[in-house]
């Protein structure tokens, strides 16, 4: 397959995982957005609206990220039960285009969060004109690193029922402990602990771009670091240790 | 004829199975252009044969060529090449007939104008065009599997594996999925079917494989088959007028009811017929079924589960 034909390939998941079924359920999108704004919403409440850079910067994050544990309960799902990946590795559409018009078709449920998080952001915050394509590059490198995760998992699990243990342990281990949602100095003298979640250097990289927090420039380079090796080592297992033909 | 499918000692030990195998140095061709039926109980092995042919599972040694490629060594030219229906494979509930097949055939990098062309095709031949644009939540399971059946013949793969494609539907539906299936093999198409239904591969398949515990029992013609038994023929008597004994002599004989049928060779059927006809008990006579056979090969029923179901399952 050429490249034109793997991305007409991918087109066709977006379609049927992500398009089709938020036009027909659009209350899909109240369980990409809840746990997200819930945080906001807390995070307003408790700080009197002091404090909302970092819920905004958490919430672009832990939306962007649970793209990749809701591509791993969709995945699950169409291993398991629906059969689907079977029907896909016999077919010239090969793992890399599947996972790639996966995560694009998750997309179509996360992102207006992500849109209405920028939008609050830019309205509460005044960031400066380079603001957007950090957020836009972090969210990028999340989303990568989220869904690589998540189809590595998918292709292990052995029924959906895992994936509802799995899932909420992901958003707790790499969402919700960390500083995501919160300065990482809150933790001192332990941030180094915080460093080692890529989500939560994922979130400095936006709080240093909403001008929530003043980075250094050894900071940008830690967390930008970090974070893209993350993603390098997740995509390397996606890629070599995923199992898309069954052993 | 030149060989779709050819496996060697090909063999199959799932992890964990206590050295169990779900295949057992199957040997089996299966040529182009034919439709192969695979039968055999549950976990008989067919569906793991299925899914290493069709590169989706790794045998654990043994050889398998699918259409002149190496299927362990170069699975994506295989792929190029295959289209499967899972056995238990289920459709989207909240999209359509026509999304299905449509998106199946964008996702096979089909381009849009012939994937259009080939969905409309192929739901029209399935009996599907008058719900095309319903939501499959309001349709029945029935019609829910033939949707599946109808994106992968619309595929236009060179190789189709069907594994249980027509269960749970009703016998007019059946009939449909037949046809289509026999148009695609009449476009030159290779079959290779598994079913439950042994009418279905009888009526269907040029050539059936009986496969009974991971091993390959018997592959040919059913007149191959039926040469094969000791008692090709078969009479179904209705009413009393014999004894067990007396039957007994004949051949095989099994009580259903106040039925009995009894196998035999060809001049036990003509002389219990005729027999038959002068005592006034309804006889019908004629040459063994594919269950019959299937019976007097493995010992069993088709719908009997074997021990390496469980195993199966679990991998």
């Amino acid at each position: 397959m050429s490249l034109r034909t793997q991305l007409r390939a991918s087109w066709g998941l977006i379609a049927l995982n992500g398009i089709i079924p938020v036009k027909r359920m659009p209350l899909y999108l109240v369980n990409t957005l809840a746990a997200p704004f819930s945080f906001l919403f807390f995070i307003y409440v408790l700080s009197g609206g002091k404090e909302i850079g970092f819920g905004v910067a958490g919430g672009l994050v832990l939306t962007t990220f649970s793209i990749g544990t809701s591509l791993q309960a969709d995945m699950t799902h169409f291993r398991v039960d629906l059969k689907l990946q079977d029907m896909v590795v016999a077919s010239p559409m090969r793992a890399s285009t599947y996972v790639f018009g996966m995560a694009l078709s998750e997309l179509a449920f996360a992102m207006p969060g992500i849109l209405a998080f920028v939008v609050v952001g830019y309205a509460t915050r005044s960031p400066g004109v380079f603001a957007l394509p950090i957020i836009v590059a972090t969210l990028l490198l999340v989303w990568a690193l989220g869904s690589s995760l998540g189809f590595f998992l998918a292709t292990y699990l052995r029924d959906i029922r895992e994936t509802f243990a799995i899932a909420p342990l992901l958003s707790l281990v790499l969402s919700v402990l960390p500083p995501v949602y919160y300065p990482i100095s809150s933790i001192a003298p332990y941030e180094w602990l915080g460093y080692l979640a890529p989500t939560a250097d994922a979130s400095q990289l936006i709080q240093g771009a909403l001008g929530i927090t003043e980075l250094s420039a050894l900071d940008w380079v830690r967390a930008a670091g970090v974070l893209i090796g993350f993603t390098a080592a997740f995509m390397l297992l996606a890629m070599f240790k995923a199992q898309w033909r069954e052993r | 004829m030149p060989t779709a499918i050819a496996a060697r000692d090909l063999t199959k030990e799932y992890k964990g199975s206590r050295g169990k195998r779900a295949l057992d140095r199957v040997t089996l061709d299966v040529g182009k252009g034919e439709i192969f039926g695979l039968i055999g109980r549950n976990g008989a092995g067919k569906t793991t044969f299925l899914r290493i042919a069709g590169t989706q599972l790794l045998p654990t040694s043994g050889t398998i060529e699918v259409m002149g490629h190496d299927a362990v060594a170069e699975p994506n030219a295989v792929r190029d090449l295959v289209a499967v229906i899972p056995q238990e494979s289920r459709p989207f509930f909240y999209a359509t007939p026509y999304e299905h097949v449509y998106y199946y055939l964008t996702l096979r990098g089909v381009p849009s104008s012939e994937a259009r062309r080939r969905t409309l095709d192929t739901l029209e031949r399935l009996g599907l065009a008058k719900g095309k644009d319903t939501v499959l939540w309001k349709q029945s399971g029935g019609l829910r599997r033939r949707v599946l059946v109808a994106m992968v013949l619309a595929s236009g793969a060179d190789l189709l594996f069907l594994d249980e494609p027509t269960t749970g539907l009703d016998p007019l539906a059946r009939r449909d999925v037949w046809t289509a299936v026999e148009a695609a093999a009449k476009e030159g198409r290779t079959i290779l079917l598994t079913t439950h239904y042994l009418e279905e591969a009888q009526l269907l398949s040029q050539r059936i494989g009986i496969l009974n515990e991971g091993k390959v029992l018997a592959v040919g013609t059913l007149d191959e088959l039926v040469a094969r038994v000791r008692f090709p023929f078969r009479v179904a008597l209705t009413g009393r007028g014999f004894s067990g004994e007396e039957l007994g002599a004949y051949g095989e004989s099994a009580a259903i009811g106040d039925s009995r049928l009894v196998f035999t060779d060809r001049g036990g059927a003509e002389e219990l017929t005729r027999l038959a006809l002068a005592r006034g008990v309804r006889a019908v006579a004629g040459p063994v079924t594919l269950e019959d056979l299937f019976v007097q090969l493995v010992g069993g029923s088709v719908e009997e589960e074997t021990e390496a179901e469980e195993e199966e399952v679990e991998a």
